[in-house]
């Protein structure tokens, strides 16, 4: 029998590939290491050899075929030593959506059981904990006593909800986020809540993972739970978050959840169009990088960055195109996988703010904050690493 | 399996369309089960070609066998992916290009291929465009087939083929057991299929087709004359442009080393190639620092070693499909140095690669009398 996930229909785009080796050309993963395992092309062989051997011409000529033991041994490091960032298909000129092949073919993986030891672990902590850290849910509001929040709603109906992520919730170095978020919305006296210890994570690692199924009990999950207390606009600080609910949640769940999704950043910048809040510029150097799931697969390029120049007379870009740049190797579990690869990539984009003179480093996603964080104190370089949330808690002198 | 050249001819006259005339030869392999399966290079709904695997006559009006495209792989692979492990119980027909034909006869040496139950259904071919100018090209409303058929006709379309196509010699697989040809023919509404083996005559015989004795080359001949003369000025060029360390370097200075012509290359069939492996690469820490915002830096060594490390392991057996050119994503134009490599190389050993199943590579054979200036 052929495994879960390899549909023809589906694979189609697989087999469209030219192999004009332009998906190459701007891989973080590989731009970083120089080993040819990290680029795009060999993880699509792997795939097309699987997918030939099980349902495509050698199964049909001479039947499905078994999966020898060393394109497992080899799919491991070259499809989950990757960050998902897209960048492969956003250079991709043949419609083949590269990186929306990597989920397919770690969704196989997985139905064959064939995952790497880390990500199996955080599969199973997300089926049965509801979070990839394998925390007790039940401590997800935790941070709140830590930080000493004052103000934490968490009310049966309200207008605006605030999903924390479970990376907010669980990682210290993100929790600041969910605090700097809390705080703004609770300056604005606007009508919000938290979700509390009965949000479940979004369901984007699951995917990542390749666990479908979770994926879409989570999705089912949130929304009813959201849907429940009358939430207009669902506000998120993850990138990840941001791209599964908005974009992924209704394939998931089979109709069009009934809430809005935003970034906070896009409601920041909608209220300081409204002129609720009132930004002043300084002279910092203040740098932003794109988080690949809120930008290139998100969509959420200009508002980051209207935000940044009311702050600082001194905005530069990193290089490149807006919402074109480099991935901080946050993405995709690479650093379950491969550590020291992540590593390798976080430093090639702190090395790049560097080089432009970068103060304040700035992104609006905790996979991102760590990674850079990470990769500043591995190259050993001075600047601050911030999150756009928190920036702005300080500007508004709200810390 | 020895083949017998017989110089017999069936003639197709049009159908409508020249790709029409075409499939109603396949279709009948097909219907009269001549054959179970085809392996044919299929439109999709852009416009461009893959190889897909046909059992149902009903499917053959999508097949387009003339379209001058080799899209990302050379069908020699395909062939190999199906018949490398074990050989086909049931009969199958394959529709191959010059160089698609050459890569299959040398992956068959090397026992990447086996032949049983393989019936090679050659197709003319006078150049095919690189992959991103042909999607230019369907995107601009122009029809590459017709242009390259205008272009041979009275260079009237449009003639710029891939670099190792304006140079190929081999418009006609040399090994197969039909050839369609119709470059010549088809001003005049023919098609003509040319038997080459007993395999294909017994194939065009169960058709219910009549072979007759016909030759049809007279004009390819005078363009093979023109093309003889630009291989030998483009190989004299490359030669002058690659001469020594320093202007080999330059020739690769924007190469990323993502291997990618190694991928596409026909002969390169290692599972696992040494320039992937773990026993290649070294650590730089100290360049690393220095060149941070750039990532990992490669020396220019490193490029040339696996571009001169890659020519020695597939140059004896390089067919010129020019796969390697068209895959390079920086756009270096390595058919010169592969081509070139890989024509120098054959010559010395008076190798032909890709035209008969029975002369054995250079690496597979040794010949005491060979090389005496080296080694007596």
């Amino acid at each position: 029998m052929a495994p879960d996930g390899l549909e023809k229909e589906k694979l189609g785009r697989l087999l469209k590939c030219v192999s004009c080796g332009k998906c190459l050309v701007e891989c973080p993963v590989y731009s970083a290491t120089k080993e040819t395992r990290h680029l795009p092309l060999p993880k699509s062989r792997l795939f097309r050899h699987i997918f030939e051997r099980t349902r495509g011409k050698v199964a049909r000529l001479k039947g499905v075929q078994p999966i020898e033991e060393y394109v497992f041994k080899r799919a491991v490091p070259t499809l989950y030593e990757c960050t998902l960032c897209g960048s492969c298909t956003e250079q991709c000129k043949f419609e083949v959506k590269p990186h929306e092949l990597w989920y397919d073919f770690r969704h196989v993986m997985n139905a064959l059981n064939k995952i790497p030891p880390a990500l199996k672990e955080a599969r199973e902590a997300i089926k049965n904990d509801y979070n990839p850290y394998g925390m007790n849910n039940e401590t997800r509001m935790d941070w709140v006593d830590y930080l000493g929040l004052e103000e934490a709603p968490v009310k049966e109906k309200a207008k605006i909800a605030y999903f924390v992520g479970c990376t907010e919730s669980f990682k210290s170095v993100a929790q600041d986020m969910a605090y700097s978020t809390a705080l703004i919305l609770n300056s604005l006296k606007l009508d919000w809540t938290f979700l509390g210890v009965e949000q479940w994570c979004c369901g984007g690692p699951s995917l990542m993972i390749g666990d479908v199924g979770t994926a879409k009990k989570l999705a089912e999950h949130n929304v009813n739970l959201i849907e429940s207390r009358n939430v207009e606009v669902l506000v998120v600080t993850c990138a990840t978050c941001y791209r599964f609910i908005k974009r992924e949640y209704e394939e998931l769940i089979g109709r069009k959840p009934k809430f809005k999704v935003m970034h906070g950043v896009e409601l920041v910048l909608k209220l300081v169009e409204e002129g609720k809040i009132k930004l002043k510029q300084e002279g910092e150097v203040i740098g932003y990088h794109d988080p690949c799931e809120l930008a290139r697969l998100g969509g959420v390029i200009e508002e980051p960055r209207k935000i940044l120049m009311q702050l600082s007379t001194n905005y530069v870009e990193l290089g490149g195109d807006p919402g074109k740049g480099t991935c901080c190797g946050g993405g995709g579990f690479l650093q379950a996988t491969n550590n020291e690869v992540r590593l390798k990539v976080a430093q090639v984009r702190v090395g790049q703010a560097k080089q432009r003179g970068v103060e304040v480093l700035v992104s609006a996603c905790p996979s991102c904050k760590m990674s850079l964080i990470d990769g500043k104190r591995e190259a050993g370089l001075n600047l601050q690493v911030k999150d756009i949330m928190e920036l702005l808690a300080e500007k508004l002198n709200l810390i | 399996m020895l083949i017998k050249t017989i110089t017999k001819t069936v003639i197709l006259k049009s159908r409508g369309s020249l790709t029409e005339t075409i499939n109603s030869f396949l279709y009948l392999l097909l219907e009269k089960n001549a054959l179970k399966w085809l392996l044919a290079p299929v439109k999709d709904e852009s416009g461009l070609v893959h190889p897909e695997l046909l059992s149902r006559e009903d499917d053959i009006s999508r097949i387009n066998t003339i379209a001058p495209l080799i899209p990302g792989e050379n069908m020699g692979t395909t062939v190999s992916l199906l018949t490398r492990e074990s050989p086909l119980k049931e009969k199958l027909g394959v529709i191959l290009r010059p160089c698609e034909s050459k890569a299959l006869v040398e992956l068959a040496k090397y026992r990447q291929i086996s032949t049983e139950n393989l019936y090679v259904i050659g197709v003319e071919c006078y150049g095919t465009y690189h992959v991103l100018k042909y999607r230019e090209m369907l995107e601009e409303g122009s029809n590459p087939s017709e242009e390259m058929l205008k272009f041979f006709l009275d260079r009237g379309g449009d003639g710029g083929f891939r670099s190792s196509c304006l140079v190929c010699l081999t418009p006609k697989p040399p090994y197969s057991d039909v050839n369609i040809c119709y470059l010549t023919s088809w001003s005049a509404g023919e098609v003509v299929l040319e038997i080459k083996t007993d395999r294909g005559l017994e194939l065009v015989k169960k058709l219910g087709y009549e072979a007759k004795r016909k030759a049809t080359e007279g004009l390819l001949r005078e363009i093979l004359e023109e093309r003889r003369k630009e291989r030998e000025k483009f190989f004299a060029d490359a030669k002058k442009e690659l001469n020594g360390v320093d202007k080999l370097n330059e020739f690769f200075e924007e190469c990323i080393g993502c291997h990618n012509c190694m991928e596409v290359c026909p002969i390169c069939f290692c599972k696992e190639c040494f320039f992937d492996s773990e026993r290649y690469p070294y650590v730089t820490r100290k360049y690393l620092k220095w060149r941070l915002p750039e990532g990992t830096v490669l020396l220019p060594n490193s490029k040339l070693q696996f571009h001169i490390g890659r020519t020695i392991h597939m140059g004896f057996s390089c067919i010129h499909c020019g796969l390697c050119e068209q895959a390079c994503p920086k756009e270096i134009p390595l058919y010169k140095f592969f081509g070139l490599t890989a024509e120098r190389v054959q010559k010395l050993f008076n190798y032909h690669p890709g035209e008969n199943l029975d002369e054995k590579p250079p690496i597979q054979e040794f010949r005491e009398e060979e090389f005496q200036e080296v080694v007596g």
